[in-house]
């Protein structure tokens, strides 16, 4: 690139793009003034009022003067540049107002214009080259290679020795050693295939898939939490990631692998139930992107999610950076930005989340074909009708019951009275000592008290209870919660329940509030301290009821007390016992009245009765009453009562009165809410209001049901259980794609902003400079394109798919693509070293079926694969980052082959196949500072099965290059840091490996030094280096003070501890020498 | 280890002369060109101090993190009207994004007055920052568009708050290096690990050699926080070094027997930065050695201010060891959304005493000249309530201060609106802070730039200008 041209490029056509093309270019939706500045022509040709620019002089050109805001005419209209924009573009003029050929394919898709990469060429298969050391070639790919270095004048590199040649095999291929067992196999073949039988072996092994796998997962961001703001826990990801690694291992032709992570739920359905799942899970690939969950400009989380899915898959699939043109045409690459919204129509007509919420949520699917899924749905469906059913059934007998139980009214108030005598009622709130506070706005209403703690830590309530002689008592407590949260209650500090209230009730809110019967216990005479705690948050309780018996007998069970109407329901009893006693106490406008009868002796009613009716008359009639019930005043009317049931009668006749003046009001307004008379209304409220005491719910009130609701509501309750026995289980469920309800061409986004959408819908497809070569077919209506652009991707015509993949084949075994910019085979990524071998290897792959394993095989046959991997000084000289590859190259192991040979040289490795650690529920926080990581890393298990958490790396992971999991990786980076050095010698993971080393490793002396370098190196230790390991032990022992009784003194060398220890240090030693970290 | 392992008088690799002698080149060069293998950086030595663009103001910074967004209206925008106008409707629009919704305006719970020559005024949230008030330069007018959490701390920290992206502590490494070889170049002390965690002091796609070094996180009291993997509480010091000893002689044979590989040498060399490293990071760790006094300055002698104080002192202190870059996180406390008396009086009294003591013991030391010192939240809060005593997030509008490192002392640029909520008058987008943050350690954002993916990226992104207003 001349100085000019980068000069435009990296200066000029960003501010042209960015202020100018809107209005003045091919790509502007209407070409102001009819000047266009997108191309030499263009400019040359200038607008209405002539050229704009005189080249070598800015002072003459109109362009800079609008700039300037000198005159009228002020461009950009809608602000002035800055000063350093405009000096910039003076600058340009100035030097001759260069323009490159072709500029005009910057600003719209006429690709005929634009330099192309090399890339958007055909793949051309040539003929292997003639060598002259033909001898030295094992296949096709040695002559690629050897004429290079011929013409170099460098000789390729001699073969490696077997054990190294077996350990980068095994590496390459499983990511995992060889066993001593493999190596000495190997070592002993002496038959001609002795190296394709080990190439066959380890291509056929499972951890292949493994290993292969989790280069892709770099490629597709793979990771088990979503990241950035939210981290919620994608704990169905998994299941991608074993379908990687099942179609890797099963051979899955590359371009149903490619497509079907693009569209695999929109290709028609297999008649192999497995093959459906996969199909689906594969297009977990689009969805596991991490995003701003709670970004709450909706729209523009969705086109930032379609940017980052596009982007990923761009970038895998075609070695494109397609991102880059989202905000401006691609600044080297001949895409456009209406290319960009061709492509990000189609991904936006995907549904890759389930729901914009607050927070929102990425789609999931379950795993199955359309039609089981359908029936289970169905047979679900059914189910749910049927426990609605069973609930509405419970409902209106429950509606029967408690208008029943308006009849015997009287008979509850009576009986909730007389049970208020061995009842202490505590509202939850009121507590005497503790940290929970009153909370009536978040989950109910004023009403409804719900207590909780306004801190972290354990939170806890305490109730001193008051009794006059020792007793037996029960706790019953009224409490919602929605997940369960036990608490501990304690008498005077003793535990009377270890885990109370740790039943689910269903909500948090006052409809979900439940009683139950927590403790029974001792009390003594005069104070007593109950107490409730729990270590963190606890379940919203409402009211305490302490239930007494009698000179130490068994507290009795509801409704306490025995010549009550059998007939009355327990529950409801209680609820009276309760409303009564809290209405006493809070002097309630309706009850005062009658608390003030029921405190009279019941063999001196009559007498007292009415005397406390004059009383009150009196009080009344001066006013000093007003804030009791009206209604209720007026029972003081007439005759005095002559017993307690007789007031209690008299109640109910108010509150019959009320429940009828509301059915009336209801007939005549049925979207009434309240009565108009405050008074009735009042005692509707406690008759049948929300609060009532009648009002349970449903299946608390089934001592109540009548003998034919009790049938029907049977009926429907095996009904209910028949369907779920016979529910089908559940499908397992994975972050999958779906087309959007409304699939949509997208209008062009100037800057990328989603607030500034210009010209007409672009319409969906591929860039226009690759769609000479190969069309992508007609989208079908109501379909959102992604198969159309996987079968594009995949066709015979598209010139970077098989190029990409090949080319990520080839770095699997030298550590560095042909091209070494994998991910970006476009202008400003590096050229291909080698491209007639890329191109040789590109069709291979297609001739063979896109067989991955294919490409594998040939590429470890060769010569050039099998090199040793030492520099020589020529090649050094020649060719010092072995471009031309007249050696392998050294590779460290990367974080997970760490690992993993680790915990099998130290005979730890568990090799079970897929499934997840991570132990958090789908769609939780993993971590924050709240919240602690459930993942569990601790598990002998291959790496590629430790949770990837964004947000919260494994330390592991992180030291040692372990890509960031939020985006697309093309290759591990290989560095040395200190942080790696402080790891390998400080970790529990390497120390504990070369404890189980040596524990593994018997016997003693020479033998066990032996044993040691054949599990961590796979070969016997020299003379020299037996000695040396002998004097080590030996050394360590005198030099460890530490270890002995006495400072100074060294211990007895048979001191099994310190033994012990110098072995593992020694082993430590082998297990992070280089030899162990690097294959050559 | 104890130090006193350290200083036994048997050296870890004989002397640091003859393995130079051995390796024939300067060993730091061949250890470091090694560390960057895979970036195209082999040539240089990545971590060496490198020259700035132009000279610099500050040579480095330390950032006190609020996490969760204190008020600036509580803080230091002093908003009569606010008070005035309490109860009434906003008299203009509200965001067209909320992120919940808010009421009427909400007058402040603290009292405000002015201090010290400059006059600034500083609520009775901040009795001993306000002392220290002259040494401040507040810009009044910062701004950024993300409303959430997540996105807003990526935003102040990476430049963007959508895609991961390196975080200002890895540029500021990246330009200028480190001028200790002992200790990470970037450290980040008790950061959070919500809102994005890592990916706020990632180096993202610059090499990983540029990540910000955490010690502990915000869940681990800072008195228990402590570099990864240091120490073996299982190994002795001394059987450790004669591992390393052994090593040493076994990578020695290893690379011997093969050709040269500055991959294989660098390896060898990790390991003798890894051990200067437990040599030194205790030492600089360590408190004990300060004075009764400076632990009082810095509140560490009460248990409330504790935390932040010895996160304060430590920040001093690796500051003094030439770290470029070092974070103190006081974390996720600054979300009143309702509790807002209780909330950020508490919040509040647990990092004045200590940032106040830091101001002081800078100054007091000669160090404020070229430590540049940050105190900022992801965002500040609404002037209209949430509920009946809490403020909603606020990116549209709020105050953050630097101290030293060439800001002009007592300065206060840009404004907000009558009521505190959004910037009007010199506004600063998070690009402009960033651009001035680099300007003063003497980097141009705009050559700042690090080849990714075939685009030149920047903290900046396209955007940012240099406020050089508060330059003094």
């Amino acid at each position: 690139m001349g100085d000019d041209e980068h000069y435009f490029e990296t200066s000029v056509r960003p501010l042209l793009v960015q202020h100018c093309f809107g209005c003045h270019s091919d790509s502007a939706p209407k070409v102001k003034g009819g000047l266009k500045l997108d191309s030499r022509a263009a400019l040359q040709a200038g607008g209405a009022s002539g050229a704009v620019v005189v080249p070598g002089d800015p002072a003459a050109s109109e362009l800079i003067a609008v700039l300037r805001y000198d005159g009228l005419v002020q461009m950009p209209p809608k602000g002035k540049l800055a000063p350093a924009d405009i000096a910039t573009l003076e600058e340009w003029v100035r030097r001759g107002a260069y323009f490159p050929d072709g500029g005009a394919a910057a600003s719209n898709s006429d690709d005929a214009v634009r330099e192309r990469p090399w890339s958007f060429e055909p793949v051309q298969r040539v003929q292997a080259p003639q060598v002259r050391d033909e001898l030295w070639c094992r296949n096709d790919i040695d002559r690629f290679v050897l004429a290079r270095l011929e013409a170099a004048g460098l000789a390729p590199a001699p073969e490696a020795d077997r054990r190294t040649l077996l350990r980068r095999l095994s590496f390459d291929l499983t990511g995992l050693p060889p066993t001593v067992d493999e190596l000495a196999s190997f070592e002993a073949d002496l038959s001609p295939d002795a190296w394709a039988k080990q190439v066959e072996r380890l291509l056929a092994s499972p951890h292949y898939g493994e290993r292969l796998a989790r280069y892709w997962l770099d490629l597709a961001r793979y990771s088990d939490s979503n990241g950035l703001d939210e981290n919620l826990a994608m704990s169905n990801a998994h299941r991608y990631r074993d379908w990687v690694v099942r179609a890797l291992n099963q051979d899955l032709a590359y371009d149903a692998f490619l497509t079907w992570q693009l569209a695999g739920d929109l290709l028609p359905e297999p008649d192999d139930e497995a093959q459906a799942r996969d199909q689906l899970a594969a297009t977990g690939f689009l969805v596991l992107g991490p995003k701003m969950l709670a970004e709450q400009d909706k729209e523009k989380l969705v086109c930032d999610v379609v940017d980052e899915q596009m982007d990923v898959a761009f970038r895998t699939f075609q070695g494109l950076t397609m991102g880059c043109a989202r905000c401006h045409d691609h600044k080297f690459d001949p895409l456009s930005q209406r290319d960009y919204y061709a492509v990000a129509g189609i991904f936006k007509s995907t549904a890759t989340m389930a729901n914009l919420g607050f927070v929102s949520r990425w789609n999931e699917r379950p795993l199955g074909r359309a039609a089981a899924i359908e029936a289970r749905r169905a047979h679900a469906e059914k189910l749910e009708a049927a426990k609605r059913e069973l609930a509405t059934l419970r409902e209106r007998a429950a509606q029967v019951a408690s208008r029943s139980a308006l009849a015997s009214l009287s008979s509850y108030m009576l009986a909730g009275t007389r049970a208020g005598w061995r009842v202490a009622l505590f509202e939850a709130e009121e507590h005497s000592r503790g940290n929970l506070i009153r909370d009536a706005s978040q989950y109910g209403s004023a009403e409804v008290v719900v207590a909780r703690s306004g801190t972290g830590g354990v939170q806890f309530a305490e109730y001193d209870l008051a009794f006059v002689r020792p007793m037996r008592a029960r706790l019953e407590v009224r409490y919602a919660a929605h997940e369960s949260r036990p608490m501990v209650v304690k008498l005077d500090g003793r535990v009377i329940a270890e885990s109370a209230l740790g039943e689910v009730t269903g909500s948090w809110n006052p409809d979900g509030q439940r009683w139950t019967a927590v403790a029974m216990f001792e009390v003594r005479a005069g104070r007593n301290v109950l107490r409730l705690e729990r270590d963190g948050s606890i379940p919203h309780l409402d009211q305490l009821l302490v239930v007494t018996g009698e000179d130490g007998a068994e507290p009795p069970a509801w409704p306490l007390v025995a010549d009550v109407d059998a007939a009355l329901a327990p529950e409801l009893v209680r609820a009276w016992a309760a409303h009564l006693s809290s209405a006493e106490r809070r002097n309630d406008a309706l009850f005062a009245l009658w608390s003030r009868f029921a405190a009279l002796p019941e063999t001196e009613f009559a007498m007292q009765a009415s005397a406390l009716a004059a009383e009150l008359r009196a009080k009344r009639d001066a006013g000093e009453l007003g804030a009791w019930n009206p209604l209720v005043l007026g029972l003081l009317d007439g005759l005095p009562p002559q017993s307690l049931r007789e007031l209690a009668g008299r109640y109910q006749v108010l509150f019959v009165a009320a429940d009828r003046a509301w059915s009336e009001l209801k007939a005549r307004n049925k979207d009434a809410t309240a009565l108009e008379d405050a008074a009735l209304e009042a005692l509707r409220k406690v008759a049948i209001g929300g609060d009532s005491p009648l009002r349970l719910p449903a299946e608390q009130l089934e001592s109540l049901y009548t003998s034919e609701e009790r049938a029907a509501i049977a009926a429907k309750g095996d009904e209910a259980a028949e369907l779920e026995r016979t529910l089908p289980p559940m499908f397992e469920s994975a972050p999958a794609a779906r087309d959007a309800d409304k699939v949509a061409d997208m209008q062009l986004l100037r800057r990328g902003s989603h607030l500034d959408p210009v010209g007409d819908a672009v319409p969906r497809g591929v860039p226009a400079a690759l769609a000479s070569a190969s069309a992508m077919e007609p989208i079908p209506a109501g379909q959102s394109g992604r198969l159309q652009l996987a079968r594009w991707m995949t066709s015979a015509g598209n010139p970077l798919t098989a190029r990409v993949a090949a080319n990520r084949i080839w770095q699997v075994h030298f550590g560095r693509g042909l091209v070494a910019s994998s991910s970006n085979f476009g202008m400003r990524g590096d050229l291909p070293t080698h491209q007639e071998l890329l191109d040789w290897l590109a069709s291979e792959l297609v001739a063979r079926g896109w067989s991955q394993k294919a490409l594998h095989r040939i590429i470890c046959q060769s010569a050039t694969y099998r090199m040793a991997s030492d520099a020589r000084p020529e090649a050094l000289d020649k060719d010092v980052y072995n471009t031309l590859l007249s050696r392998q190259n050294r590779r460290r192991l990367d974080a997970e082959s760490l690992r993993d040979a680790l915990l099998a040289a130290s005979g730890q490795l568990e090799r079970t196949l897929g499934g997840t650690l991570l132990g958090t529920g789908n769609g939780d926080y993993v971590t924050n500072d709240q919240s602690a990581n459930g993942a569990r890393y601790d598990v002998p298990r291959r790496s590629l099965y430790l949770p990837i958490i964004r947000n919260a790396m494994l330390d592991l992971f992180s030291s040692f290059d372990y890509p960031d999991p939020s985006v697309t990786v093309e290759a591990r980076p290989e560095t040395t840091s200190p942080s790696q050095a402080l790891y390998l010698m400080n970790s529990p993971l390497v120390v504990e490996a070369s404890r189980k080393l040596v524990a593994a490793a018997m016997g003693e002396g020479r033998e066990r030094v032996g044993r040691l370098y054949l599990a961590a190196l796979g070969r016997r230790p020299s003379a020299a280096e037996e000695a040396r390991a002998l004097r080590f032990i030996g050394h360590d022992i005198e030099q460890r003070p530490s270890m002995g009784a006495d400072v100074g003194k060294a211990p007895p060398p048979s001191d099994p501890a310190a033994q012990a220890e110098a072995w593992r240090a020694f082993a430590q030693v082998l297990l992070v020498s280089n030899e162990f970290l690097y294959v050559d | 280890m104890s130090i006193e392992a350290m200083n036994q008088p048997r050296p870890l690799f004989r002397t640091r002369r003859e393995l130079f002698r051995d390796s024939g080149v300067g060993f730091a060069s061949i250890a470091l060109a090694g560390l960057a293998k895979g970036w195209g950086l082999d040539a240089e030595n990545p971590l060496a101090p490198r020259a700035p663009h132009f000279a610099p103001r500050a040579k480095r910074v330390i950032f006190l993190f609020m996490h969760g967004g204190p008020s600036q209206i509580d803080t230091f925008d002093y908003k009569p009207l606010l008070e005035r106008d309490h109860g009434k409707p906003l008299p203009f629009e509200k965001p067209r994004i909320q992120f919940a919704q808010t009421g009427n305006l909400l007058k402040s719970p603290w009292k405000f007055r002015q201090y010290g020559e400059s006059g600034a005024w500083v609520s009775e949230l901040f009795p001993n920052v306000a002392q220290q008030v002259d040494k401040l330069c507040f810009i009044k007018s910062l701004y950024g568009t993300n409303e959430a959490h997540g996105g807003a701390l990526l935003a102040l920290h990476t430049g963007s708050a959508t895609f991961v992206r390196p975080s200002m502590g890895s540029w500021a490494l990246y330009g200028l290096g480190s001028e200790n070889e002992s200790l990470p170049g970037f450290i980040t002390l008790c950061p959070t690990l919500g809102h994005g965690g890592v990916n706020n002091w990632s180096s993202a796609f610059l090499p990983g050699i540029y990540q910000g070094a955490p010690i502990g996180n915000a869940s681990v009291p800072a008195k228990q926080a402590g570099f990864a993997h240091l120490t073996s509480q299982e190994i002795p010091a001394d059987l450790q070094r004669a591992q390393l000893e052994l090593l040493r002689e076994i990578n020695g044979e290893h690379r011997e027997r093969r050709a040269a590989d500055a991959a294989l040498e660098a390896r060898i060399a990790s390991y003798e930065l890894a051990f200067r490293m437990q040599t030194e990071a205790p030492g600089v760790m360590d408190i004990a050695g300060e004075s009764p006094q400076t632990l009082k300055l810095y509140g560490i002698d009460d248990p409330k201010t504790e935390n932040f104080g010895r996160q304060c002192l430590l920040a001093r202190r690796f500051a003094e060891s030439g770290v470029r870059f070092v974070q103190c996180t006081h974390s996720y406390k600054w979300d009143q959304h309702e509790n807002l008396l209780d909330g950020h009086s508490n919040n509040a009294r647990e990092v004045d005493k200590p940032i106040a003591g830091l101001l002081h013991d800078l100054h007091a030391r000669g160090m404020l000249e070229d430590t540049l010192v940050l105190w900022a939240g992801e965002f500040g809060r609404t002037p209209t309530a949430q509920g009946e005593n809490g403020r909603d997030h606020n990116p549209h509008g709020f105050t953050i201060w630097f101290a030293g490192g060439g800001t002009k002392p007592g300065f206060s640029y840009g404004a907000t609106d009558d009521y505190g909520f959004y910037a009007t008058q010199d506004r600063v987008h998070l690009h402009d802070f960033h651009a001035t943050l680099l300007a003063l350690l003497g980097l141009d954002h705009e050559r700042l730039t690090y080849r990714y993916a075939g685009r030149d990226f920047r903290l900046t992104d396209v955007a940012g200008r240099v406020v050089k207003e508060i330059f003094a």
